[in-house]
């Protein structure tokens, strides 16, 4: 590699955090005319490099250079100003002000140190706007007139207004609908066509594959290794990530047997107040794994509130045909033996500041509850099992879910349904956000309920999970029933695609 | 482990807490007796205490400081600093010491003012506001402090030993007196009906919530117009629509600028004017004031200029000086002065005056506020404290706050 | 397009206060109690619209980046009474009281301002303290005779074309300060991602600051036309000067719906105005005070109950379109 194009270079990173290695003598170099791209698992520490690179956090040894110089920057702030500039999953924008405002937050004073041009403001940040590709909006306008995912793009424009040198994009991906991530992915080649450097991170091997020109795998806060683009290769990857040879039964194998008969879940035609679902019916059957798919806004994340009743229908019902009572409350749900886990794990389905013990005991209770009283060795024995069952990696069930990265997050939340030994059980998006250890683990459990005649209904926007989990896959278009796909009948990909689109 | 350990600590604390509440009601700093008080009988004081013929006046006696509790409402109110300032005055002379509570609104914050009181060591409390009634009388008396105050509940603690007296308006001889609030009000409402004003109107300030006292004070106005009424005033006043009720408020200025703005010449409050003060300039009126109220530098202005007519006065040293000579009496020994000829708690009477006209407040105005002296000065109080004259008699204490504006201007 | 918005804009922005008044006119008329709203009515509509407003405006600026400032009651009676004084003992007038009654006023937000972000306790207990030593202050001074100026020629800040005059010149300048200056977009930043503005660099402390330097300042006038209006003010003890920032709430709620219509601070005002209007109305037609009470609490708790389920409309009218939208959907299925 031409080193006169390095911009970013490591020696020897390392970042300590109490006893817990997050990096381990990283040495990176970062290229101008390049998008590169990191990938690991959770907690492999590719966040953590950027996040020192950015002024986050400084590290707890090594040195960084910036176009030649020592890097050393103490805030956030000072890493934008040198040209670093990060996009990060979590970071949002600010309600209650407008659009423009959200763009030059913080950077206020282009429009006058005590009194502001508003006008100026607005037309700059219309730019700012255009400048990304993001048309048909008034800057002016208040942030609230935006969903979420159209938020996340005039973050984008703001970090890419200030014209950084280095982009860093942080799995920024799963937040934007299929338009915002065009945008992005046109920003990143653009920027790598203007020389400028590009540092993505994703858990999508496939989108890194088709961006990236190179690729660096990190394990364990270690640098595994460093890929160029001819070298990509989905299982070498994959194998750099997990160290070990994946299993062949990544996902499950026995598509053979048939599906009993018996259906426990009747939707008949229903449509919600929320969202795109419209006239739609579906069945589920005993021991079957029942796939939803489409794309993000076709109505597939409201069905599944609605299985648990937790969503407002207009018209129609969810029956469960083993009662014949209709699933209107998630309470009663719950006691009917429905698990449901939300794809919003941080808002819906976990109590972040809560103990993983109480977590896991919140659906619980009336299992253990003996009389008045919950007895602790009850639920200790309750808690300290399904720890174990699901191999929750924690220091102690007392400790608090906000901590835990997001593989062990999404264990607790199964937890709460095993533990209860749901019949019906619905996934919405169970494995998002988690890496392929964690990953592979879900499905061997997912598939082991299903053995044990549960019937799941997993509702993804990863279309390969659910071809190789599925015994039935309905596909959803504008909130309607766009298609079904059975094994036996074939489940092609580009097929169930067309369907989709 | 922790939890034993925690429960352990709790159940420590509350026998700590239960052990440190005597037990005994007449356990407290003023351990006066038992000794049955009999009516004009031996001083069972008197031979603790000096020969008192040669006490000095300088704030050296009595030896021991005795420390009073002042219960209040309002502690910026106007009367209610007169009465203080007097008490200041006398605290040159004895060693007697006053604790005035905060502005008290509610029971608890009564109780909690008697409780600090009590840890304070005092030896009595002077109910100049009263909200709990006559359980805070009992609450004071239970942990062994004199209580001095409170006419309406006289009849329930007057065989209280510690229960020292209050003062009354009351003409003794009329079975059914009313209380001296009643009076206040009574008295300014016949003046100010009797005043040749065409229309005028009333603030009833703590009426509307049910405060006794201004509940009193308003059955007095209006018993008072009336009367006026009947002896032929062509006052008008009508209680539906001419009340301004409750104190300064978004609703009680909106209620005054409608006065204003009407077809009244005059109002009686039935506690301060002031905030009527600046409306009435503003309006440009001839408009007059009655109220209950205290001879002040803010009320000088608008009695000189004709505005306030009639300001029923509660004179501190004469409505409030037998809290003085009954509660040191009391801490003294002398417990037998605060006793009527049945036994029970005095009833000092004394006198409300109303200052109709600009010369009677000014009299009254440069004793106090241009000379600084008193109607009862310190050597006559000191006359009827058994400590310093051993031959005060109940009498003399009587006598000496029973004074009447007539009286007071002609000494 | 633009014009018919702004129409939009002040329709809704005068309409509370307009129907409020009609309301309470024809209601009095109906109930023969002429003569509401006019006169000396409007004038006492106007002082207490004019006082509230400004209360209110104080009190925003800080509950609404989640600082409660309970002293800002304390500050507007210390700074009455020693700035009254001081400007009365010197003889200089309105111009005196105004100087010397804000410039104290200011000081005192910005000791309050200072000391919390010293200290970095709870907004509410230093507030509360801060409240309790200003009380002290007030009580110490002067023998606790609090200020008595009835009569002063400097008074002249509750007269109807004055008082209307500085509401009108104040919500200028913080409608500049909410809407144009640093100051107001960042506090606006602050109070929408405390995290996320501190994160790019927005001092979140000296922010704070300046909004406990203008709340005094509007206490500080606040304390003028109260003066004005009453001639005197007594120290208050034991966190007695809550009383002042009492009917600071209703407005405040009020500002916080139609705020969007105009600007923060003027929607606070017509608030205030609304407010004004009711205790005229229910004093007119004779309700008793306690009722009163009620019947302003219950209008506080229906503002509430409205602001916070006011999306249930937009949603009722949402599941209509959608439900429609389904039916064609299935019309459309079903001809195929």
């Amino acid at each position: 590699m031409n080193e006169e194009k390095l911009i970013v270079e490591t020696r020897d990173l390392c970042k300590n955090f109490g006893p817990t290695v997050a990096l381990d003598h990283v040495s990176i170099k970062i290229y101008r005319g390049q998008i590169t791209g990191l990938i690991g698992e959770n907690g492999s520490g590719k966040s953590t490099i950027t996040s020192i690179l950015s002024g986050m956090q400084p590290p707890t040894s090594g040195e960084m250079f910036f176009k030649g110089k020592p890097h050393k920057p103490s805030s956030m702030i000072e890493g934008a100003k040198l040209g670093i500039g990060m996009i990060v999953q979590e970071q949002g924008t600010v309600p209650g002000i407008s659009i423009a405002e959200n763009i030059f937050l913080g950077s206020e004073n282009k429009f006058g140190r005590v009194f502001i041009n508003k006008a100026a403001m607005v037309k700059e940040a219309q730019k700012a706007l255009d400048a990304i590709g993001f048309t048909g909006v008034d800057a002016g306008a208040p942030i609230e007139s935006l969903n979420m995912q159209d938020r996340k793009l005039v973050e984008i424009a703001k970090t890419v207004y200030e014209d950084p040198e280095v982009l860093v994009v942080d799995e920024t991906t799963t937040a934007l609908s299929q338009k915002g991530r065009d945008i992005i992915y046109g920003i990143m080649r653009k920027m790598r066509d203007e020389d400028k450097a590009v540092i993505f991170i994703s858990h999508d091997l496939e989108e890194l594959m088709e961006t990236c020109d190179t690729l660096t795998v990190l394990r364990d806060g270690v640098l595994i290794t460093t890929l160029s683009k001819e070298e990509m290769d989905e299982d070498v990857i994959k194998r750099c990530m997990v160290g070990r040879e994946m299993t062949g039964d990544y996902y499950r194998s026995d598509f053979s047997q048939p599906v009993s008969d018996e259906v426990v879940l009747k939707v008949d035609n229903i449509t919600s107040g929320f969202g795109m679902l419209m006239n739609f019916s579906m069945e589920l059957h005993k021991g079957e794994i029942l796939g939803i798919g489409g794309l993000s806004h076709c109505g597939m994340h409201e069905l599944g509130k609605a299985l648990f009743g937790e969503m407002k229908l207009l018209e129609g019902e969810v029956v469960d045909t083993r009662t014949g009572d209709k699933v209107n409350s998630a309470r009663g749900a719950l006691l009917k033996g429905y698990g449901y886990v939300s794809k919003d794990r941080d808002k819906e389905a976990l109590v972040l500041t809560a103990s993983i013990a109480d977590n896991i005991l919140a659906a619980g209770y009336d299992k253990l509850q003996k009389g008045l009283f919950l007895l602790p060795g009850d639920t200790k024995k309750y808690v300290n099992g399904l720890v174990d069952e699901l191999s929750i990696k924690c220091a102690s069930p007392a400790q608090d879910v906000q901590y835990l990265s997001g593989g062990n997050k999404q264990k607790v939340v199964f937890a709460k349904w095993v533990g209860r030994n749901c019949d019906i059980l619905v996934l919405d998006c169970p494995t998002r956000g988690v890496d392929i250890g964690v990953k592979a683990a879900m499905y061997q459990l997912i598939d082991r309920m299903r053995r044990d005649g549960k019937s799941i209904v997993m509702i993804s926007e990863e279309l390969t999970e659910l071809i190789g989990m599925c015994d039935r896959l309905l596909v959803l278009k504008d909130g309607q029933l766009a298609g079904e796909f059975t094994h036996a009948g074939g489940m092609n990909e580009n097929q169930i695609i067309d369907v989709m689109i | 482990m922790k939890k034993v350990i925690a429960l352990l600590l709790a159940l420590v604390m509350v026998f700590a807490l239960c052990a440190c509440t005597p037990k005994d009601p007449n356990v407290g700093p003023a351990s006066n007796p038992g000794t049955e008080t009999t009516p004009g009988g031996e001083q069972p004081g008197g031979e603790e205490n000096p020969p008192a013929a040669n006490v000095p006046l300088d704030g050296s006696w009595p030896e021991e400081t005795v420390k009073i509790g002042v219960e209040a409402f309002d502690t910026t109110d106007e009367s209610f600093m007169g009465v203080m300032e007097y008490f200041d005055y006398l605290g040159d002379y004895f060693n007697v010491e006053f604790i005035v509570s905060e502005a008290l609104n509610a029971p608890e914050d009564e109780f909690a003012f008697i409780d600090n009181c009590a840890a304070a060591g005092c030896k009595g409390i002077f109910g100049y506001y009263n909200i709990a009634g006559a359980e805070a009388i009992k609450h004071c008396t239970s942990q062994g402090m004199y209580y001095w105050g409170n006419e309406q509940y006289y009849p329930d603690v007057a065989d209280d030993p510690l229960y020292v007296g209050t003062y009354t308006f009351k003409d003794m001889s009329d079975e059914n007196g009313k209380n001296g609030d009643y009076m206040a009000g009574y008295e300014l409402g016949y003046a100010m009906a009797s005043a040749g004003l065409k229309h005028i109107a009333m603030c009833n300030g703590g009426a509307v919530i049910g405060v006794q006292m201004f509940l009193d004070r308003q059955a007095g106005v209006l018993d008072g117009i009336a009367a006026a009424q009947a002896e032929g005033s062509e006052t008008r006043f009508d209680p539906a629509t001419d009340i301004v009720e409750g104190f300064p408020g978004d609703s009680y200025f909106a209620k005054q600028a409608e006065i204003l703005a009407g077809d009244y010449d005059g109002m009686v409050t039935t506690f301060d004017a002031f905030t009527w003060f600046q409306p009435i300039i503003d309006s440009g009126k001839d408009f007059k004031v009655g109220a209950i109220g205290t001879v002040s530098d803010s009320y000088k202005a608008f009695v000189d200029n004709g505005t306030v007519i009639s300001l029923v006065y509660d004179c501190g040293e004469v409505v409030f000086g037998s809290v003085f000579a009954d509660l040191v009496n009391a801490a003294t020994g002398h417990a037998d002065l605060t006793r009527g000829a049945d036994g029970k708690a005095l009833l000092n009477h004394t006198q409300r005056w109303v200052l109709s006209s600009a010369e009677d407040f000014n009299a009254v105005y440069e004793k106090h506020i241009t000379d600084g002296e008193y109607y009862i000065t310190a050597e006559e109080m000191a006359q009827v404290l058994g400590g310093v004259n051993p031959d005060a008699t109940v009498d003399d204490v009587m006598a000496l706050f029973d004074m009447s504006l007539e009286d007071a201007l002609s000494k | 397009m633009k014009a018919k918005k702004i129409g939009k804009n002040i329709v809704m922005t005068l309409a509370l206060p307009v129907i409020v008044y009609l309301f309470f006119f024809i209601l009095c008329n109906a109930t023969g109690h002429a003569g509401f709203g006019v006169g000396a009515d409007l004038t006492t509509i106007i002082y207490n619209a004019v006082f509230a407003g400004l209360v209110a405006q104080a009190m925003a600026i800080n509950l609404t980046t989640g600082r409660f400032d309970y002293a800002i009651g304390a500050e507007l009676m210390l700074a009455t009474i020693v700035g009254g004084n001081i400007a009365k003992n010197l003889g200089w007038g309105p111009a005196g009281l105004l100087l010397f009654v804000v410039a104290i006023a200011v000081a005192l937000g910005l000791i309050s301002g200072l000391v919390y972000v010293i200290l970095g306790l709870p907004p509410m207990v230093i507030s509360v303290g801060m409240a309790m030593i200003y009380e002290a202050i007030g009580y110490m001074y002067n023998d606790a005779k609090g200020i008595k100026a009835i009569g002063s020629p400097m008074l002249v800040f509750s007269r109807t074309a004055n008082s209307l005059i500085l509401t009108v010149i104040v919500l200028a300048v913080l409608v500049v300060i909410y809407d144009y200056t640093k100051i107001g977009y960042n506090r606006r930043a602050l109070q929408g991602g405390q995290k996320i503005a501190v994160d790019v660099g927005i001092k979140e402390k000296n922010n704070a600051v300046y909004c406990y330097v203008i709340a005094g300042f509007m206490m500080g006038l606040a304390g003028c036309v109260y003066l004005s209006r009453n001639g005197v003010i007594a120290p208050d003890t034991g966190l007695g000067s809550s009383s002042y920032f009492m009917s600071a709430f209703l407005p405040m709620f009020i500002g916080g719906i139609f705020g969007k219509y105009s600007s923060y601070p003027i929607a606070i005002f017509m608030g205030a105005v609304v407010q004004a209007i009711i205790t005229s109305g229910l004093q007119k037609m004779g309700v008793p005070n306690s009722v009163q009470t009620v019947i302003n609490g219950a209008i506080v708790c229906l503002f509430l109950i409205y602001d916070s389920n006011s999306y249930k409309l937009v949603e009722v009218q949402m599941f209509k379109e959608k439900l429609a939208q389904a039916k064609a959907a299935r019309r459309q299925t079903a001809a195929q």
